[in-house]
């Protein structure tokens, strides 16, 4: 399992590289001394374009960070036991942020 | 010589021999920006979605604090600098993966040229924000 995990982590690093590129420098660099509102944000959220933009972002952020966690947890002595419950603790971190997520951006442009 | 100097011994401990590495250093910053940035990333999608939740007047005075507050303009800089050391070492690091780069001294040089585009691209950034 390790082998494709760790692929995964590779090209959701270089999916980052880009797409992280383009969040910070549209949302805080395209137009510096404008600050940031309501209005503006839920016009860029309604962009259907950049709705599977900000999931896909959500999903390659969770995903690359929280298998950098585990990745951490692996350079320490563990037990197969302590690997599956820390996996498991992971995963529905995951999923609990990437719902989270998904959910406050459909409810808030419904 | 290079190859001298990783591959024999030398009357340096291995402790030194290790921490005198460019590599260990680029892999330990590595680690605390990732650790930080995976701090972030959690918050950044709880506060982001509870204060949009929240309606119009909570994201705006949200908003506020955080860009106005000169403690949190300071962490921003401090993010956009791990995320570029993250990302341009992370590249490094995937180039290394794929065989790019091997031999130390390739490696110092790539880590060198990475660090200066990072380096540029930050203060660029700091540039651009307080310019504003």
């Amino acid at each position: 399992m390790h082998a494709w995990t760790w692929f995964l982590q590779r090209i959701s690093a270089v999916i980052l590289f880009i797409a992280l590129g383009l969040h910070i420098g549209f949302l805080h660099f395209s137009h510096v001394g404008e600050p940031l509102n309501y209005a503006d944000i839920m016009v860029r959220l309604k962009t259907p374009v950049l709705i599977i933009f900000d999931i896909l972002l959500l999903i390659f952020g969770l995903y690359h960070a929280l298998y950098g966690l585990y990745s951490v947890f692996l350079d320490f002595d563990s037990g197969k036991k302590e690997r599956i419950v820390v996996l498991g603790l992971l995963v529905a971190m995951g999923l609990s942020f990437f719902g989270f997520g998904v959910f406050g951006l459909l409810y808030v442009i419904r | 010589m290079i190859l001298n100097e990783t591959l024999l011994p030398s009357r340096l401990s291995h402790r030194s021999q290790m921490w005198d590495a460019t590599g260990m250093w680029a892999w330990i910053l590595h680690r605390i920006t990732g650790l930080g940035l995976v701090f972030y990333i959690l918050l950044h999608t709880i506060l982001m979605s509870v204060s949009l939740l929240s309606g119009k007047e909570s994201f705006d005075a949200t908003l506020a604090v955080l860009m106005g507050n000169p403690v949190f303009e300071f962490l921003d800089t401090l993010l956009v600098g791990a995320v570029l050391y993250h990302g341009f070492n992370g590249i490094r690091i995937l180039l290394f993966d794929m065989g790019i780069g091997i031999s130390v001294e390739s490696q110092k040089k790539l880590f060198g040229i990475f660090m200066g585009v990072a380096a540029i691209l930050w203060v660029w950034s700091i540039a651009l924000k307080f310019s504003g």
